[in-house]
């Protein structure tokens, strides 16, 4: 098969490219359902579908957020409504089996070539443009392309194959385990556990989904102990919060919290989204910074091939425009995680403590870190790095 | 050789993403392991314990 662009991976990043990209494009993925299964909690705040430029569909949202809660290794909950915040903003947590595979439909009906259950092996660099080997059913297909955009997530298979380390070390993703869980109490806010008690280097999340279910889950650094995120997670669900509660689904992942990849970008190759290591290291969300990347990539490719410039030089543009888009903000997440990694659990509820009568212009991560460092300046020798 | 317990294996893949010398392939449906070299980082990240 010949085809201008071949994007590896239907998740959020590769539909976003697929759909951006207005030349003759192949997407495939290895699942034979898009979308399945589901390793994520997602929440998203109310501007992903503003900023993507797509009008959601009802199946794609399962409830709208009203506020968070954060709550301390000892019990202190800091919920931040609009009692507390002034310019309080919503979100929503996503059906993101219905999102994911609504966004490669959109693909499809554009003129994508959407090819599910095909699982790319190999790539190799031709004359000019790439060649990927990829297991279709028992058959070995080859695809030549021009441009190769690679979305295929937190395994990174594309990028490694191009010679690129993408390999996260212990400190530097999060070890996650969810239970998707029904016959629970909730409030329409997503819960927020932090401290080692909970989560060593994580935390725990209770994300609700319909009248009385919720996604909760787990991510922890796993260089910081020897216990499995299961472990840690059946121990949460003794408490009282979510005695009554049954389990519907069981989920498993990997997120990257290391700050992206130095380069982005290669002769004949873009990488977007969690193969990037584009994610929001502080909360571990991904799937905003996914779609932009993807949709910045599926534009420069439509240019490059549009110029026939598939050079490294050309592609370098990609990577300035993401970082345009949010490259800041990760830097500074990141260097807010390597802060919250090394809080104790009596700082952290001495945080919490300072933060019970916090008023707020906006709920911004930024902005509730900024008040912590404000609050607390016994720890600002912890914090000071967070101050800009 | 690292062992993975089907049984117990969720097919998360981060495995694969943590694995030093890129050893691990994680597919819909099965993991596969070539040249391991024994180093231990997947056993420590996996979130279920399915690698002995
Ligand atoms: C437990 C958990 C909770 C999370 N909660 C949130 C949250 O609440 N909010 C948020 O914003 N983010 C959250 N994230 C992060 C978010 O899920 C990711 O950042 C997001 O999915 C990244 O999108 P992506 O398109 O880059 O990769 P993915 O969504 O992972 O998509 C990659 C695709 O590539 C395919 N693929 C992989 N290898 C191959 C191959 N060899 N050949 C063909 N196809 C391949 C896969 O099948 C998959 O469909 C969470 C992650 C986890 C693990
Ligand atoms: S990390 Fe564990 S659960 Fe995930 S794919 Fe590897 S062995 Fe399976
Ligand atoms: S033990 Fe080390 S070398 Fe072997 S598969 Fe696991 S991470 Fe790779």
């Amino acid at each position: 098969m010949k085809k201008d662009l071949i994007v590896i991976g239907a998740g959020p990043a590769g539909s976003m490219a697929a759909i951006n990209s207005k030349c003759d494009t192949v997407l495939i993925d290895q699942r034979a359902e898009i979308g399945v299964p589901k390793q994520c909690a997602e929440g998203v705040s109310e501007s992903l579908f503003k900023k993507i430029g797509i009008k959601p569909k009802k199946e794609w949202i399962s409830k709208k957020i009203k506020y968070t809660s954060l709550i301390s290794p000892s019990g202190i909950e800091i919920k931040l409504d609009d009692k507390r915040v002034k310019k309080a903003k919503f979100g929503f947590v996503l059906n993101r089996k219905n999102f994911d595979k609504g966004l490669a439909e959109i693909a499809a009906n554009n003129g994508t070539e959407l090819m599910p259950k095909t699982r790319f092996i190999k790539a190799e660099r031709t004359e000019n443009g790439v060649k990927i080997y990829a297991k279709r059913f028992n058959e070995t297909i080859e695809i030549e392309g021009r441009i190769l955009i690679a979305c295929d997530g937190v395994q990174s298979k594309v990028a490694k194959s191009f010679g690129l380390n993408t390999t996260l070390p212990l400190r530097y993703i999060e070890s996650c385990y969810q239970y998707e869980m029904t016959n629970i109490e909730i409030e329409p806010a997503v819960e927020l556990y932090f401290g080692r008690v909970y989560a060593p280097g994580g935390y725990v999340w209770i994300f609700p989904k319909g009248e009385n279910s919720a996604n909760v889950g787990i991510g922890i650094v796993p260089s910081l102990t020897e216990k499995r995120a299961k472990d840690y997670l059946d121990d949460f669900l003794k408490r009282e919060r979510l005695k009554g509660g049954k389990i519907v689904e069981i989920n498993a992942g990997a997120v990257p919290i290391s700050t992206p990849l130095e380069k982005t970008y290669a002769d004949n190759l873009m990488i977007c989204g969690d193969a990037a290591r584009m994610v929001n290291p502080l909360t571990g969300g991904g799937i905003h910074t996914a779609c932009i990347s993807g949709s910045i990539a599926g534009k420069i490719a439509t240019k490059a091939i549009e110029k026939e410039d598939y050079s490294e030089k050309f592609l370098s543009e990609y990577q300035k425009l993401w970082k345009n888009e949010f490259g800041k903000e990760l830097e500074y997440y990141g260097k807010a995680q390597e802060v919250l990694i090394k809080l104790t659990d009596a700082e952290l509820d001495k945080i919490a403590e300072s933060l019970q009568e916090i008023k707020l212009e906006s709920i911004s991560t930024m902005e509730i870190l900024k008040a912590i460092v404000k609050m607390n300046p016994k720890l600002l020798w912890k914090l000071k790095s967070l101050i800009t | 050789m690292v062992k993975i317990n089907k049984d117990i294996c969720m097919l998360c893949g981060g495995c694969a993403s943590v694995c030093p010398f890129n050893c691990i392939t994680v597919t819909e449906r099965e993991v596969i392991i070539e040249n391991c070299r024994e180093c231990g980082t997947c056993e420590k990240f996996c979130p279920v314990g399915a690698i002995e």
